[in-house]
């Protein structure tokens, strides 16, 4: 039903679009995909996941993100520099920017 | 996956595609593989976060005042269920419902409480929650008046005085709340404590082991818990887990998320239960990609005659594992792993008519992890890690493991046919016991004080595993029969029992398929009828009238 929900709230949120995945761990997570118009810049807060500091991403369980419309779930974005991943621990509350330059997302502050 | 989760995964599906015009996809990718039963070594993939070194929090261990601090039971006057906040992540403060005590001028949240056979404990409870609540001392030998379940429940702003002698043999008994309808959401908020009675063994076993509580005899309750996007302790079911249960996003220890503990090389017993709402755990200890062996030297209702040697132990929810680790037969210096390993959860057996076999296998293996498991929410029977265990330098320890450690009460024998109950759902959403769901007003069980009866706890294949508490009476497992082959891999003893089999238990894993006969003695020292639960400790199950009244007639 969660997972209904999720994609529903992809939908009709239509701030780009996402992949749900299963990952190795268990858990189901979204992965930030190619949006579909406009640079944006957007700010949320929400509670690290996972850290993959190989491929340069963080899976956060966000809050609304202002500024892009974007509704709570939990997604997978890449970091600006893979530095800014090195004070980050799971389940750190987070405030993050959100760049949104018309192709992918970014974060470009973490903190 | 039965035909309504099917159905309900279909649905998500679709939604997908729903999606995917707004260029979303719904893709899914399978779980860990379920390494076989009884494989000598775990999966070689690091545990999640192992190879990070993201186990850095230090386990929370009963201390003098706070949480779990130890205090003797015959101490406490009182005690208030409270709604506080807590920081269960760290720096990060959440909505928490604790049982409170105030003992010596230090307050206590969810104490572990220490006693002795024959202690009197005469307390009285506060409720301050917004809801009705009644703490249950599970596994103790009580009368109905304080053994504490709905039919008592006490109003909020209201009290309750708790008056009764500890009868029981020494164990890790526990007390946790038992409303109607709510007890899910009143423990995943927090209330929940260890009551260990101690006796002349214990200590025993203790001496010889240079065991201190706290220090090298630690409690371990492991929950799962999800948390919103603050960090604070979020409750909310889905249409699946009203059904099937709870499962959270985050294996806490001692409500330590991703906990760490500094270990000498040297034996370390666990006291282990298992707090969490619905999610079961197969517990093994792994270095690298070995599986360590263990003792298994007690269960709910206590010691173990002799040890049992194991590498890993099935256990459900409320069950308690008693264990000793030497941290001797680890090799080198790399952490050692609490872990639970990876099996089948069995959530979504059905039934093929045409073949009876199991749905699942005969649709070509479909993921039973699949519809149950909610988005962030770990599957039941996904490998991982629970607790890091450092080993540091430490003096020369010579101690061995007693082959002896305790005498059981005989067995009851028994003839005649058992009473047979089965566990099953009515297909509207509904898990029921022999057909029946909780009503208050109704025992449709009665039985004869002093009386020893055989139950036949019968699992239906449709179905999901059930741990099946029974209040009042401690039992013994005789036999196990249709266990699936995952469990059956695990025995070690004729009828298909195992190692925890051995002990008294207050509550037992009934796997779907699994008829399970025990062996209970309905003598106890209270004068006129009282009436007990009989329910599935899944809390999720419980609260949806998974549950019956039964009465022992003086």
């Amino acid at each position: 039903m969660k997972t209904f929900l999720l994609v529903t709230l992809i939908a009709v949120a239509g701030a780009g679009s996402a992949y749900a995945q299963h990952e190795p761990s268990g858990r189901y997570t979204t992965l930030a995909q190619a949006p579909a118009s406009g640079a944006k810049t957007g700010t949320g807060t929400g509670l690290i996941q996972r850290i993959d500091k190989e491929q340069g991403t963080v899976t956060i369980k966000h809050g609304p993100i202002q500024g892009l419309n974007m509704s709570a779930m939990t997604m997978s974005f890449p970091v600006k520099d893979k530095a800014m991943l090195a004070k980050l621990q799971p389940l750190q509350k987070v405030d993050f920017e959100l760049s949104f330059d018309g192709k992918d997302y970014l974060i470009t502050n973490i903190n | 996956m039965n035909h309504l989760s099917r159905r309900r995964f279909l649905a998500a599906l679709a939604g997908a595609g729903a999606a995917g015009l707004a260029g979303g996809l719904l893709r899914r990718e399978p779980a860990y593989a379920a390494s076989g039963a009884g494989e000598q070594t775990t999966s070689q993939a690091a545990p999640p976060g192992a190879a990070e070194g993201l186990f850095t929090n230090r386990l929370r261990l009963p201390g003098a005042s706070g949480l779990y601090a130890a205090v003797a039971a015959k101490d406490v006057r009182q005690i208030t269920v409270s709604e506080l906040n807590f920081e269960v992540l760290p720096g990060l403060p959440s909505p928490f419902w604790a049982y409170v005590a105030e003992v010596g001028g230090k307050r206590l949240l969810n104490p572990t409480l220490l006693a002795r056979p024959g202690d009197r404990i005469e307390l009285r409870m506060a409720n301050r929650l917004k809801q009705p609540t009644i703490i249950h001392w599970h596994g103790l030998t009580n009368d109905e008046r304080n053994d504490g379940v709905g039919m008592q429940q006490v109003a909020s702003g209201r009290q309750y005085d708790y008056a009764f002698t500890v009868r029981d043999r020494a164990a890790n008994y526990w007390y946790h709340p038992h409303p109607h309808d709510i007890a899910g959401e009143q423990a995943y908020m927090g209330l929940a404590g260890l009551l260990i009675v101690k006796d002349d063994e214990e200590e025993k076993l203790a001496r010889a082991l240079d065991l201190t509580l706290g220090v090298t005899d630690i409690p371990l309750v492991i929950q799962d818990r999800s948390f919103s996007f603050e960090g604070k302790l979020e409750y909310k079911l889905s249409r699946d887990q009203m059904f099937m249960g709870f499962l959270g996003e985050e294996i806490l220890v001692n409500l330590t998320p991703r906990p760490y503990f500094d270990a000498a090389r040297r034996i370390y017993r666990f006291r282990i239960l298992n707090g969490s709402n619905a999610r079961s755990y197969r517990l093994g200890f792994a270095q690298g990609g070995r599986l360590l062996d263990y003792h298994l030297i007690g269960t709910d209702g206590g010691l173990l005659e002799q040890p049992q040697k194991v590498r890993e132990v099935f256990i459900g929810a409320a069950q308690r594992l008693d264990v000793l680790l030497d941290l001797r037969v680890a090799s080198g210096n790399e952490p050692v792993f609490l872990k639970s390993l990876a099996f089948d959860p069995m959530h979504h057996e059905s039934v093929d008519e045409k073949t009876g076999k199991p749905a699942a296998a005969a649709q070509g293996g479909a993921d039973p992890h699949a519809a149950h498991a909610a988005p962030g929410a770990i599957a039941d029977g996904t490998e991982m890690p629970l607790l890091r265990i450092n080993i540091k330098s430490s003096p020369e320890y010579t101690r061995h493991i007693p082959s002896q450690l305790s005498r059981l009460p005989k067995l009851a024998a028994t003839e005649g046919e058992p009473r047979r109950f089965t566990l099953g759902h009515d297909g509207k959403g509904n898990w029921t016991i022999n057909g029946w769901r909780f009503n208050r007003h109704e025992t449709p069980v009665t039985v004869q004080r002093g009386a020893r009866e055989t139950w036949l706890l019968q699992n239906n294949r449709a179905s999901m595993p059930h741990p099946v508490h029974i209040h009042g009476f401690q039992f013994r497992v005789l036999e196990r029969r249709g266990s699936p082959a995952q469990v059956t891999a695990l025995a070690t003893r004729r009828n298909g029992l195992l190692p925890q089999d051995a002990g008294l238990l207050d509550t037992v894993l009934v796997w779907p398929g699994e008829s399970v006969r025990i062996a209970l003695d309905f003598s106890h020292p209270f004068s006129g009828d009282q009436t007990y639960m009989f329910h599935c400790h899944n809390l999720e199950h419980e609260d949806i009238g998974m549950m019956i009244g039964y009465k022992v007639e003086a």
